[in-house]
């Protein structure tokens, strides 16, 4: 079933994240006046009106699942707080995402029950001095994320009976010959962190890990099929 | 009309000989050339030439001043006194030479004269000319730095031995070569009314009082005072607040003077004091705006940031962590205040704005890395890319786009990278809706506190050919992960590239591994 992304509010974030994710999910844009509701319609999304004294629980009863992401990106911030604190009140089960505008408010969004948290100036200063110290890895990493390349990112979940199981990174990185690039392992006995297999740590793979890892299209889908992953 | 260079006969008749040689000197490249090299090295305070000219110059003053102390009681070598009465002097008297020479333009004002008079069809009036030439020489030897040149140079004559003491002269030319003594001065130099006034009215006193003192106490034995001179020098020393106690006035009516003396020199105390101080309060700006300047211009590379938004700030700090100079200009004095405040070189000035620029005189081809346009205005970006492409072609400028709309009009006003922080926003939460674990992955490596870096090493022609293939790069040591080659001349990345794979001149390594591991994998490429 295709998963649902609710996006509350048409900022030029918003409208950004809307097109970006309505290729892949079912997007319905939550917005509270006229004018967004307009823009919004114009660009072709489906769109409700809401009020901050909504108790949402009818549209939890929809749209609360798993694999379905709220994006929370009102422009005013109080208003993002507040909105953030009454989803999660009411979508128990969702990822809910905020926009934030400094660091301050990372910290609040996510008191109020936000999953994840996007620092909107830090990110843009994080990229901008990426840009002008590292353009070509930043060149790569953007390709890699963002564009349609077959170049790509992708997260396999290490499952039961797996030949990977019991290996060791070491083994994988310097010494066999995968075609895809193993970057890091969010190990579970570990309390779900990442391990950077760039640390030099020969972690050890178990069943339920799940790795990180970059290569053509064609060559994770086929790691994926010979390891078993999920 | 005559343009120079031509030194034949235009006009029907011979051409004065003064003039001719003044169109000689004009066309002569290289003297033009000279000219210009000698002005800079005297004038020029970016010419790195000039400080070790007036590092020079200053040794060369205390080298004299030594001189003329240990002079005073002991022997001095014969060598150090020809040292120092005749190469230093001889030394000063060029400097003065060259400095009035380079001052003013003596061929431009006798080309002048001759074409204002043929305009008028009149002989060629040559006094005239070297009428304007005097005033205009005569005009720099007035200024008061000039004459304590000239004077540095009197010593020279050492045989007079009272113009000995001209050496300390050459102390005062220390304004000439110190900077901050030349502040000082223009400081002072900014109240000269106002202390001028206070001279004359302290002058008015110290006269008046001298003469009553005197009048009042020279006939009485009892007292000291019984010269003008004494009675000068004692109202000098009473009115200035010092009172040495050596003469003391004897009589009743010589003590009431005392007393005026003594209330009018705890006014002229004052007054003097609050003078310097309000000189010292106006000036303050424009001295810690020249210091900031003088930082820029002594950086040999920085990132200029055209507005210290709050994504300006953040951008600073980061670049500051990783031992880069940043300089801001920005129109808001809060805004600059709180760079400054973060330990950045920060001038107010409209980024939009030349006059901005020439204030800073930089060099943008040789010290500025990359322009920030940092506004949170599409306009003010707009504006102040089109100011810097008027200076400079080439310079790198990257700027944040509020506005979609407006993203051609920031590519047009001649930006490099125009950077849209929403649509960026948009993918990376597009990414974490797809792939949570794998956006988190990435973005724990960009983060600030990650020990594991992505970092991209520039092959370079030795390098490469020693090296061959990716095998020999040995990364296994160095716990490296090498994602792949981004070929820079055909904009192209290898992706994991296999063994063989031929490394070349210009290629990029793109290596993801510990920060300190990567920084001694980049140090042994080039020491194997």
């Amino acid at each position: 079933m295709e998963s649902t992304v609710l996006i509350f509010g048409y900022s030029e974030y918003a409208v950004q994240i809307a097109k970006q994710v309505r290729s892949l999910h079912h997007v319905r844009i939550f917005v509270h006046t006229d004018g967004e509701a307009q823009r919004a319609l114009e660009d072709g999304f489906e769109v409700e009106r809401f009020d901050f004294s909504d108790r949402w629980h009818d549209d939890a009863q929809h749209y609360d699942a798993f694999q379905n992401v709220l994006y929370c990106a009102l422009e005013g911030r109080e208003e993002n707080l507040f909105l953030t604190l009454s989803l999660r009140d009411a979508f128990v089960r969702s990822t809910i995402v905020a926009l934030a505008g400094n660091h301050e408010d990372v910290h609040k969004l996510k008191m109020a029950g936000a999953d994840k948290v996007f620092p909107i100036v830090q990110m843009t200063a994080d990229l901008i001095v990426d840009l002008i110290e590292k353009p070509i890895v930043t060149d790569v990493l953007h390709k890699i994320l963002y564009e349609k390349s077959d170049l790509q990112i992708a997260q396999i979940t290490i499952t039961k009976g797996s030949w990977l199981c019991g290996k060791r990174t070491h083994d994988l990185l310097w010494e066999g010959d995968l075609e895809v690039i193993i970057i890091a392992i969010v190990d579970l006995e570990l309390h779900s962190t990442f391990v950077f297999t760039a640390k030099g740590l020969n972690h050890h793979i178990d069943e339920g890990d799940i790795l990180v890892v970059i290569g053509y299209h064609g060559q994770i889908e086929a790691f994926r099929a010979s390891i078993g992953g999920a | 009309m005559h343009q120079g260079g031509s030194a034949s006969e235009p006009f029907g008749h011979s051409l004065h000989v003064a003039v001719r040689m003044a169109y000689a000197l004009q066309a002569s490249e290289r003297y033009r050339r000279f000219k210009h090299r000698i002005h800079d090295l005297l004038e020029n305070n970016a010419n790195p030439y000039k400080k070790v000219l007036d590092a020079m110059m200053i040794m060369l003053i205390f080298i004299s001043v030594v001189i003329l102390i240990r002079e005073v009681k002991n022997h001095v070598a014969d060598g150090w006194l020809f040292f120092n009465n005749y190469v230093i002097s001889m030394i000063f008297l060029t400097e003065y030479l060259l400095r009035l020479w380079v001052h003013s333009s003596a061929t431009a004002r006798i080309i002048e004269q001759y074409e204002r008079d043929l305009f008028v069809q009149r002989p060629f009036r040559l006094l005239s000319a070297l009428g304007a030439v005097m005033r205009e020489k005569f005009s720099y030897m007035r200024k008061p730095v000039a004459i304590v040149d000239l004077m540095a140079i009197v010593p020279f004559f050492h045989e007079m031995r009272l113009l000995r003491i001209f050496i300390i002269f050459r102390v005062f030319k220390l304004f000439r070569y110190t900077k901050s003594l030349r502040q000082l001065l223009s400081i002072l130099s900014s109240k000269r009314f106002e202390l001028l006034t206070l001279l004359i009215f302290a002058s008015i006193v110290v006269f008046v009082s001298g003469v009553m003192i005197y009048v009042m106490e020279a006939n009485n034995p009892d007292s000291p005072i019984n010269t003008l001179y004494k009675a000068l020098y004692w109202s000098v020393v009473t009115i200035s607040t010092v009172g040495y106690g050596d003469f003391v006035p004897a009589t009743n009516e010589g003590r009431a003077v005392a007393m005026v003396v003594i209330i009018t020199g705890i006014a002229v105390l004052s007054f003097s004091t609050s003078i310097v101080v309000s000189a010292f309060t106006e000036q303050m700006d424009e001295v810690v705006r020249t210091k900031t300047i003088q930082d820029a211009r002594a950086l040999s590379q920085f990132y200029l940031v055209c507005g210290y938004s709050e994504i300006g700030a953040l951008v600073a700090r980061r670049l500051r962590t990783r031992g880069r100079k940043v300089v801001v200009i920005d129109r808001d004095e809060r805004a600059v205040r709180s760079a400054k405040e973060q330990g950045l070189i920060a001038l107010v000035g409209d980024p939009g704005s030349l006059e901005s620029y020439k204030a800073l005189k930089i060099d943008f081809a040789r010290q500025v890395l990359c322009v920030l346009c940092l506004d949170e205005s599409d306009i003010a970006n707009v504006s102040t890319a089109l100011t810097l492409r008027a200076m400079h072609q080439e310079v790198r400028i990257l700027s944040v786009l509020e506005h979609e709309a407006n993203r051609k009009r920031l590519k047009l006003a001649g930006i490099n990278e125009v950077l849209y922080v929403q649509e960026m926003i948009g993918l990376v939460a597009a990414e974490f809706g797809g792939k949570p674990v794998a956006f988190e992955a990435i973005h724990a490596l960009s983060s600030e506190q990650s020990e594991v870096v992505t970092d991209e090493i520039t092959l370079d022609e030795h390098v490469a050919r020693r090296l061959g293939t990716v095998e020999a790069l040995h990364v296994k040591p160095f716990r490296l992960i090498l994602l792949g080659v981004y070929d820079l001349a055909e904009r192209h990345f290898a992706f994991h590239p296999p063994k063989e794979f031929a490394l070349q001149s210009g290629h990029i390594l793109i290596v993801m591994g510990m920060a300190h591991l990567i920084r001694e994998f980049k140090a042994d490429l080039h020491l194997r």
